[in-house]
């Protein structure tokens, strides 16, 4: 199993490595000057070009690139064009924020909708699987900024129950939770239906097995077949999903935090694509990439909890 | 056995599939034997024991490990298969590089027994170390040059062996460009014939056409008879070039290529080799497709192979369709028939699988299987999801059916009953190697390896009263990733001597007809 | 005579297909006692299993049992509720299934399966569950019982699960064994080996055996006694002897010639003409009159009753019956 993981790890370094290729190489095609950009709009043709050596933009692209590496290894992600900032220490400021949304949507989804999918199988063509199952096709086609907006306007504006906007607490303090609900939701609807359907066929399948079938025949509470024995079977599709959602739910909290103003790294990086400011752009990108990348050996771990066929046999 | 016609040869089939680097499943290992035409050949084992990955290389689903698959179903002459004209332009290249080997390995010889001789001259105990370390020097280099040798000496005879598949003991001939040369005529004359046989395939399906419309046209069956003169004189022309090479140059002017190449025994060898058959694993992938209706299966599941939303008649069609350049009007005769053929009603071509029976789902399995009239045909475990009642009717057809078409089956199951009441010969195999061979009779009126004596000790009876718990065998079958050194079996054996755990035994035959593959029996022979 | 375990009377149960009721039972009876081994034999779509199922009160959700009764040791179990049959299940009564690689929970160690039902049944703590589930792991034939305890279903082989399958049943010492097609799915070999166990343990313990099973050689080799079903009627039942030396009704002997004996010569076997009705196919009189070679019009119109020709030997065929007469 070890040996296992650290090849997932080396794999990942690998995966990293060619993230960031991909993610250089689309920047450097892209049309604008980096050069013109850093100069700002008085600058002369001189200082321009000073600037392009100054930043190693007129070596040829290969070699650009391995400068880009080199750095990276220093954790050193470049300056902000326009605010003249290290990225990195403006990163990790937004970082959190947008982890505690993700984060907090997260929870909703698998919490909400793992269990809504066992009861709606476990239900079967029942009224509240009937229900659940049509409510959870709605959540999945609504747009989350759509519902964003209209949770703002019944919650925050008409009712004004909850906060309309900004998140600046932890969701787990009172004043972060009370901020978190809004956003959270409705960064959380599409991923929650998924887990509800895929949970109630999981479930379903795992119904019907034989090993379910003996455990019935030795007599046991329904309790103990469900939480017993099916449950874990069950969950074996549902990390999968886990995994993916995630990437999903970084790529909806971008849209999220500009409904909702928040101050993540998804509102960074579109100021930074509105500014050409590259290396802004380059270093978001890859932050989320290397998230989803640690997300998704997270999951392979948890596959070796949960599966022993793939812990024993590696 | 005599006067029965080969139809299918195994020599030292092996099939690995590789799991990772370094590991792989030893599916079949080293299979050896004989399907003779019209036979009824069954294959027995326990689940894992290799006998449907064997059914599947045969029929060139699965691409062999080594070893060969030779069919004598069609001749070389008919099918023309692209490796032989390959391997008869490399000829001369395997005559020569064995003799430059040869040479090479001579030169070696000579030079090891130069330094032989200066070795001999030092004083035979070697006073000064200088001596005792030349001495030990020498000796290493000698046996250096003895391996180098002895290795060319087996690339020379790899060599002559590859040659000899191609023409045999000729490949020794002096005269081997003019060998080649008669192949080549041979090879071109079989191009000319396959060229013909596709007219001749033209002209059968238009006469089949006129047939179905209920016409006759003499003259296209003039046209048919002439077509099928002119393949006839290719395929005899080619046949007569390879005889004559072999009648004028077989056993003359024979190459001292090597130190054996004189020797009768070894030149008998090599036209041991020599492949008169179609090397299966050796043809292109169309070659195959063209040869695969005269080789067919039918799988266990027929529910599975079925296209559920295909009518019978449309599946059983579509085999034609791929293969035959028929009219709709023909095909739907053809399938016609072919369901009077297998027993079902001919409504049955408009419903789909559902409606079927398991029987008769199987029904149309055959009737798939033996719609290009084919040779021989794989039956995989074929009437073993059937229920008694039924499995013993379609046991029945398919033994009228090998009677009515001359069919060849290769009949893998692992029920004892059925394959000793439905074959001719029986091959019992464990952990993919062969355990005995013999006629159906002979196997289980004396049944000589372990193995099938505890296999046949355990079948269920349908007798009341006392069952033996005799040769009940402990344990599993052991995993064929690592299969036990020696023979397979003796880590179940009741009877495993010293020699079991060290050796594999080869199949010896111990009685006419009846081979064996144990230690028990080889200790008799020497 | 020895108690009786298992009595089945008058059993009719029906699958709804469609928003139908097809009946696949039709009026089942038998009894199992104590040390008996039945053997319940038929081809595919004959009931049998749905009886297994039926006493268990496993059916699907489509299956419902109209009437008839089913006693365990006396006690009526067709009045219970859900929740009283559901603490009979795997106590008094347990089951082996056809297919040993899929019936045991991938996930959980072997120890955790074989001691959850004595824990919950007999009121085990864990220490005595654990030291009853490895004494009958060593009845069983296993070997290394502490090692087997820790590990995975995926590491053992075919035939090992189905005997700790047969030991997490016997451990909870039920009267009564229904076995499903247990050595189906087996190599003849480990057939063997798991037939031998059954055997043995059938005279250590006082349980009553429901086996069932197609095939007939194995029936030879465990029965005492042997129930024969067709399209879900009963045609014949008696003890092991007499049904192999004296079987009375066409469908019995048809079944016995079909077979391809090792020991018979030849190639002997007879197939039973026609096909096995689906049960959704409408049948009058006897069910098995349109594949019968000797079907009189009397069979085509009359359900034939059943008969006792010797003492334990009943017959369900007019024909039988008329020679009697």
């Amino acid at each position: 199993m070890a040996r296992s993981i650290c090849k997932r790890i080396a794999l990942m370094f690998l995966l990293l490595i060619g993230m960031s290729f991909l993610v250089f190489a689309s920047l450097y095609i892209a049309p604008g000057d980096p050069a013109s950009m850093v100069a700002g709009p008085s600058a002369t043709e001189e200082d321009i070009a000073n600037i392009r050596v100054s930043l190693g933009l007129d070596k040829p692209f290969l070699v650009q690139y391995f400068m880009y590496l080199k750095r990276l290894v220093h954790l050193d992600l470049g300056m902000s064009y326009t605010s003249r900032q290290p990225i990195l220490s403006e990163l990790l400021v937004r970082l959190p924020h947008t982890l505690n949304l993700a984060c907090a949507a997260m929870i909703i989804s698998v919490f909400l909708g793992v269990p809504a999918g066992i009861l709606t199988a476990l239900h079967k063509d029942s009224f509240i699987d009937n229900f659940l199952t049509t409510s959870s096709l709605i959540l999945l086609s609504i747009p989350n900024f759509l519902l964003g907006v209209i949770l703002m306007y019944f919650f925050g504006v008409k009712f004004k129950l909850l906060p309309v906007g900004g998140m600046e607490h932890f969701f787990w303090t009172p004043e972060g939770f009370r901020e978190a609900i809004l956003p959270a939701f409705a960064l959380a609807t599409g991923t929650m239906a998924s887990f509800i359907r895929l949970g109630r066929s999981a479930m379903l399948d795992v119904m019907q097995t034989d090993y379910i079938r003996t455990a019935k025949s030795k007599g046991l509470k329904r309790g103990a077949i469900i939480f017993g024995h099916a449950f874990r079977n069950a969950l074996i599709p549902l990390v999968t999903q886990f995994g993916t959602s995630f990437g999903g739910l970084l790529g909806g909290a971008i849209i999220t935090e500009q409904v909702f103003v928040i101050n993540g790294i998804g509102t960074y990086l579109i100021n930074g694509i509105r500014n050409y400011n590259y290396p802004v752009v380059q270093s978001t990108v890859l932050l989320i990439a290397a998230m989803f990348i640690l997300i998704n050996l997270i999951v392979d771990i948890l596959y070796c909890v949960i599966d022993p066929r793939i812990k024993l046999q590696g | 056995m005599s006067g029965k016609q080969p139809l299918l040869e195994l020599k030292k089939l092996k099939k690995y599939f590789p799991v990772r680097r370094g590991v792989s499943i030893k599916a079949v290992e080293d299979v050896t034997f004989t399907i003779y035409e019209g036979e009824k050949f069954g294959v027995v084992g326990e689940s894992g024991c290799g006998k449907s990955t064997l059914g599947r290389v045969i029929l060139q689903l699965y691409q062999q490990t080594s070893g060969a698959a030779i069919y004598y179903g069609r001749t070389l002459e008919e099918i023309g298969p692209q490796y032989l004209s390959h391997e008869i332009s490399k000829l001369m290249e395997y005559q020569t590089k064995a003799n430059e080997f040869y040479q090479k390995s001579l030169k070696l010889d000579a030079k090891a027994e130069a330094i032989r001789k200066e070795k001999d001259a030092l004083s035979p105990l070697g006073t000064t170390n200088r001596e005792v370390l030349k001495e030990i020097r020498l000796s290493k280099k000698i046996s250096d040059l003895e391996f180098q040798s002895l290795e060319l000496r087996k690339d020379a005879s790899r060599h002559l062996r590859e040659g000899s598949r191609t023409v045999g003991s000729l490949i020794l001939c002096k005269d081997l460009p003019k060998v080649k040369e008669l192949f080549e005529q041979s090879a071109r004359e079989t191009a000319m014939a396959t060229v013909a046989n596709r007219a001749l395939k033209t002209l059968e399906h238009q006469s089949e056409q006129l047939a179905v419309e209920g016409k006759q046209d003499a003259s296209l069956e003039k046209k048919i008879e002439a077509a099928r003169a002119r393949v006839q004189k290719h395929v005899d022309a080619a046949r007569q070039y390879r005889q004559k090479a072999w009648d004028d140059y077989h056993g003359k002017d024979i190459l001292p290529l090597t130190e054996r190449t004189l020797d009768p025994e070894y030149q008998k060898k090599l036209d041991g080799n020599y492949e008169t058959g179609i090397n299966l694993g050796k043809l292109t992938r169309s070659e195959m497709r063209g040869l695969r209706r005269d080789m067919q299966m039918i799988f266990q599941d027929p529910a599975a192979s079925l296209d559920p939303r295909q009518t019978v008649g449309k599946s059983i069609e579509e085999i034609l369709v791929i293969n035959e350049d028929l009219s709709a009007e023909v095909r739907k005769e053809r399938v016609m028939n072919l369901l009077d053929e297998v027993g079902l009603k001919r409504e049955h071509y408009y419903v789909y699988p559902h409606t079927l029976s398991g029987g008769q789902k199987q029904r149309v399995g055959i009737a798939r299987a033996i719609a290009l009239n084919p040779k021989f045909v794989v039956l995989d475990e074929c009437v073993s999801a059937l229920d008694v009642s039924v499995q013993a009717q379609i046991l029945q057809l398919l033994n009228e059916l090998s009677k009515e078409k001359d069919l060849t089956y290769f009949f893998i199951t692992h029920d004892l009953g059925v394959v000793k009441h439905f074959c001719d010969r029986i091959v019992v195999m464990y952990l993919g190697n062969v355990c005995e061979i013999a006629e159906s009779k002979d196997l289980f009126h004396n049944p000589m390896h372990p193995y099938t004596q505890s296999l046949l000790a355990v079948v269920p009876r349908m007798r009341v009263g006392e069952h033996s718990t005799e040769f009940v065998l402990e344990g599993d079958v052991p995993s064929a990733i690592h299969p036990p050194k020696g023979c397979p079996f003796h880590t179940r054996c009741s009877r495993c001597m010293e020699i079991c755990s060290q050796e594999k035994p080869k199949p010896i035959e111990n009685e006419p007809g009846h081979f064996v593959a144990c230690h028990l029996y080889s200790k008799q022979e020497s | 005579m020895a108690k009786a375990v298992l009595e089945v009377r008058n059993l009719v149960a029906t699958f709804r297909i469609d928003k139908k009721e097809y009946p696949v039972l039709r009026d089942i009876s038998f009894t199992v006692h104590e040390n008996e081994t039945v053997c319940m034999v038929g081809e595919s779509g004959c009931g049998k299993s749905v009886t297994t199922l039926t006493i268990m009160d496993l059916l699907p959700s489509n299956g419902r049992v109209v009437s008839g009764s089913i006693k365990l040791n006396g006690q009526e179990l067709t009045t219970l509720t859900r929740k009283e049959r559901n603490a009979l299940r795997g106590k008094r009564m347990g089951m082996i299934f056809q297919e040993p690689m899929t019936a045991l929970n991938p996930l959980l160690t072997i120890g955790r399966q074989l001691t959850e039902g004595l824990r919950l049944h007999q009121g085990m703590t864990k220490k005595q569950a654990y030291d009853t589930a490895v004494e009958y792991l060593e009845k069983v034939g296993i070997a290394n019982p502490q090692d087997r305890m820790k590990q995975y279903p995926f590491q053992l082989s075919g035939g090992l699960r189905q005997r700790i399958m047969i030991a997490m049943v016997m451990a909870v010492q039920p009267s009564l064994l229904i076995a499903d097609e247990p050595t189906t799915a087996l190599d003849v070999t480990i057939q063997k080996q798991v037939l031998v166990l059954l055997n043995k343990l059938k005279k250590d313990v006082s349980t009553g055996v429901l086996f069932i099973t197609h095939d007939l050689g194995v029936v030879a080799e465990i029965a005492d006694r042997v129930v024969i079903l067709y399209a879900g009627c009963k045609v014949e039942e008696g003890a092991i002897g007499e049904i192999f030396s004296n079987p009375q009704h066409p469908y019995t002997i048809g079944l016995m010639k079909a077979v391809p004996d090792v020991e018979a010569e030849e190639f002997d076997i007879q197939p039973i003409p026609g096909v096995f009705p689906n049960i959704t196919e409408e049948i009058g009189g006897c069910r098995f009159h349109p594949r019968c070679p000797y079907a009189t019009d009397r069979c085509r119109s009359e359900l034939p009753q059943e008969i006792e020709i010797s003492p334990g030997h009943t017959v369900s065929c007019h024909l039988v019956k008329e020679a009697q007469e």
